[in-house]
């Protein structure tokens, strides 16, 4: 007997909904680890001045880098600029929340941290924020992963991720690398 | 894996003429069993990529920290 | 021979010239990014390099390839002359211009902004004004396309749109949707500031309108896969097209689900909420359907070839294919990269999951192998399919064929998949050299040199593939048989007006379009965020 078109309908039908639970199941596991996890995408939406980073009271020279709020939160704050990072080394403790908040008076750039989930990009007009915890002590590198000029290839920094124990703050609660 | 390079082998071996003659009867035996073999290699295909995509997830990306 | 034979070969063989040049520049970056030393990397010379290679092969290849094949299949699925030749041509030479314009400024290191742009980064003027005319270009293929459409309707009123032309006509109207865009980030903002008429640029509003095109732009350059999978391969393979109304409908889902998508990827970015971020993974998800109703559909017409010429069991159709025929064997190489390069893509479009492999390597791995891969390959197989009926001349043999297309997979693989590891241990994008002194880098070295070796039988592939185009106008000439396209199990004698149409869905795609980008574009109008100074690439800055 002849296969008419209401029965291929049928089996793409049914395939369709193996399709429909597939992504289904994916969509699921993307939302619990939204909601549950809390891994979300850095989307702040918070606003500054690229051309006036130095008038800021946040992203001046002397307030960047690693330090401990009087809250007790751990904030590192970085200016990413062409073609270097400012500061090119940052302190962190290990297993403990830490806030990384950058930003560039330029162009745009981005950064991620090897071998854990941090990535941001870094878009001129806005303070990008990361919140994570570092679990593995050691160097790890921070290259500029977006394209920001010539001197890009050239333009990394590195997070030291130290145990808590060597985790010493200074009488302003500021820990840098050298 | 070569025949599929050289095409020498027996199953590659109709020709073209052979395909123009595809009759109504020999089409209606086929889909006799169209689509099983298809619905086979696809759903294995997407259960692959779920397994694959799990793996990344469980593997990879949790170990490596929360974000946010 | 067809009569548009003439703008068709035209438009490919710049095609294919801007992608073998681009081959050229990719093999030369993987080089200088290896262990190995390489000659004339400097920075300039790099950027200048993957601004070409992403111009040439994202803008160039595909634009002209696209407009050539939709000529042709204009005139050989509707049987009939090409409405308004003369203006194709003129779309041609606008094109043609245009991408001189920008080759000039790229190559005199005037636009090293890469083919992505990157404002508050900005290049010559000629490098933007360029681009436009081959967008320009390709908006009077677009029309031409609907215009063929609509009077092929008007001549056979109620009949099925043949369902090449369907899949053109619907490619055609994503592209002018999906050119929106970038054509509003180009006139109002980019060349403007590369004028020298304004100092400063909204930054995340550039980056938002450029979304608006970068991911429908990629099924613009799939569409001729597609419509090869659908009315090429079944026929190659002696079957039939298991449904002719899936196909349509996977081609409208395109047009529907590509658009309302792009914010996947800004993922990463600081302008956007998770809500609408949220909103577009969700939509994100949805376009992965027409892709897994093709594969099952293509599959089945397969199924139904293999098993005509003796195949039995669950699987024992596949080998009993005819894979000596170059559109089977690379319908079958596509859908293996497919599946390598649509896993990677579902762990891209995962929202929190970006975070792991956002620019990095593994994105590029993606995309070659969806894009360089699956698609290209498809390019090859229609130009092995269509090259005799515009010149004349059919291959003595297709062994020279073969050889390019498991080259070109092969390679593929190889360059590809050890880039998916490397992205995951963070190796970035968009840089000349790595400094393998660094222990975390240097462990990437054995890795990158393997990629690079796919790199080269890549290339040895790209210049076989010219060399097959070149050779068959002096092969022997024989008499070519019209050129077919596949049938269906049911030939469709009526089709609801929905699938035979585009009315309906672009109310819909308009309606998904105000829903996904209308806050996401609009909150820079009201939030006014800051301004960033213009920087200049093109004068010594």
């Amino acid at each position: 007997m002849a296969v008419s078109e209401s029965d291929i309908l049928r089996s793409e039908v049914r395939w369709a909904m193996i399709v429909g639970v597939a992504v289904a199941v994916i969509f699921a596991a993307v939302i619990y680890t939204g909601i549950e996890l809390h891994v979300n995408p850095p989307s702040n939406i918070e606003t500054i001045d690229p051309k006036a980073l130095h008038l800021s009271n946040e992203f001046t020279e002397s307030n960047l880098g690693t330090r401990v709020e009087p809250e007790g939160r751990i904030t590192t704050r970085i200016v990413a600029t062409q073609f270097a990072f400012d500061p090119p080394c940052v302190v962190v403790p290990a297993n403990e929340p830490v806030t990384l908040r950058l930003t560039t008076p330029d162009v745009i750039h981005g950064i991620l941290v090897t071998g854990t989930n941090v990535n941001t990009m870094i878009v001129p007009g806005y303070v990008a924020q990361v919140h994570t915890v570092f679990t593995k002590t050691g160097d790890l590198l921070m290259p500029c992963h977006e394209y920001c000029g010539l001197g890009h290839s050239q333009m990394w920094a590195t997070v030291r991720v130290v145990p808590r124990e060597s985790f010493r703050p200074d009488a302003e609660g500021r820990v840098a690398c050298d | 894996m070569l025949f599929l390079l050289l095409g020498r082998s027996a199953l590659a071996g109709k020709t073209r003429s052979e395909d123009t003659g595809l009759s109504q009867a020999d089409l209606d035996t086929v889909m006799e069993e169209v689509p099983k073999g298809a619905l086979a290699l696809s759903a294995s295909a997407v259960l692959l990529l779920l397994c694959g995509w799990f793996f990344v997830y469980f593997f990879i990306f949790v170990p490596r920290g929360t974000v946010g | 021979m067809t009569s548009v034979a003439r703008l068709t070969k035209a438009h490919l063989w710049i095609a294919f010239a801007a992608f073998l040049v681009a081959c050229v520049f990719g093999i030369w970056q993987m080089w200088a990014r290896s262990p190995l030393a390489t000659p004339y990397v400097i920075a300039e010379h790099y950027f200048l390099s993957v601004t070409a290679h992403g111009v040439a092969m994202a803008f160039v290849l595909t634009t002209f390839f696209i407009m050539g094949f939709g000529y042709f299949t204009a005139e050989t699925a509707l049987d009939r002359p090409l409405p308004g030749k003369p203006w194709a041509w003129a779309g041609f030479f606008l094109a043609v211009a245009g991408t001189l314009m920008a080759v000039a400024a790229i190559l005199s290191g005037q636009a090293s902004v890469l083919y992505t742009f990157y404002p508050p980064l900005t290049g010559s003027p000629f490098f933007y004004l360029g681009l436009v005319l081959v967008v320009v270009g390709s908006w009077i293929w677009c029309i031409l396309m609907i215009v063929a459409m609509r009077e092929w309707k008007g001549a056979h009123p109620g009949a099925p749109v043949p369902l090449a032309m369907f899949a053109t006509v619907a490619n055609a109207i994503m592209w002018l949707w999906t050119t929106v865009g970038v054509a509003a980030e180009l006139l109002f903002i980019v060349i403007p500031a590369s004028l020298g008429w304004v100092d400063t640029v909204d930054v995340g509003l550039t980056r938002t309108l450029f979304s608006w095109t970068l991911h429908a732009i990629v099924y613009f350059w799939l569409f001729p896969a597609y419509i090869a999978f659908y009315t090429m391969a079944p026929q190659a393979a002696g079957g039939r097209l298991y449904s002719d109304m899936m196909g349509r409908l996977t081609f409208v889902l395109f047009l529907v689900y590509s658009l309302p998508v792009g914010l996947h990827h800004l993922f990463m970015d600081p302008e956007h909420s998770t809500g609408f971020k949220f909103v577009q993974m969700s939509l994100t998800v949805l376009v992965a359907v027409p892709t897994l109703l093709t594969v099952f559909t293509i599959s089945a017409s397969l199924e139904i070839a293999g098993r005509l010429r003796g195949g039995r069991g669950l699987l024992g159709w596949i080998p009993a294919l005819p894979w000596d025929r170059p559109m089977v064997l690379a319908t079958g190489l596509s859908f293996v990269m497919l599946f390598f390069g649509g896993g990677g893509g579902l762990v891209n479009m995962s929202y929190g999951l970006n975070a792991l492999i956002h620019n990095t390597s593994w994105v590029t791995a993606h995309f070659h192998l969806i894009f360089g891969g699956t698609v290209v390959i498809m390019y090859f197989a229609i130009c092995y399919a269509i090259w005799p009926r515009l010149t004349g001349h059919e291959a003595g043999t297709q062994d020279a064929q073969r050889l390019q297309l498991w080259l070109w997979f092969v390679g593929m693989m190889i360059m590809s998949l050890p880039w998916h590891w490397l992205g995951l241990h963070g190796q970035w994008r968009r840089v000349a050299q790595f400094d393998y002194t660094n222990p975390i880098i240097a462990a990437w070295g054995p890795w990158v040199t393997t990629s690079l070796v796919g790199g080269i039988l890549l290339f040895a592939s790209a210049v076989v593939f010219v060399w097959n185009l070149a050779a068959l106008r002096a092969d022997r000439k024989a008499p070519v048989a019209p050129f077919a396209f596949a049938t269906a199990v049911h030939q469709p004698a009526r089709v609801p007006a929905s699938l035979n149409g585009f009315g309906l869905w672009n109310v819909l795609v308009l309606v998904l379009m105000i829903a996904a980008y209308g806050w996401p574009i609009a909150q820079f109008f009201v939030l006014q965020p800051p301004h960033a100074v213009v920087h200049r690439v093109d004068r010594g800055g």
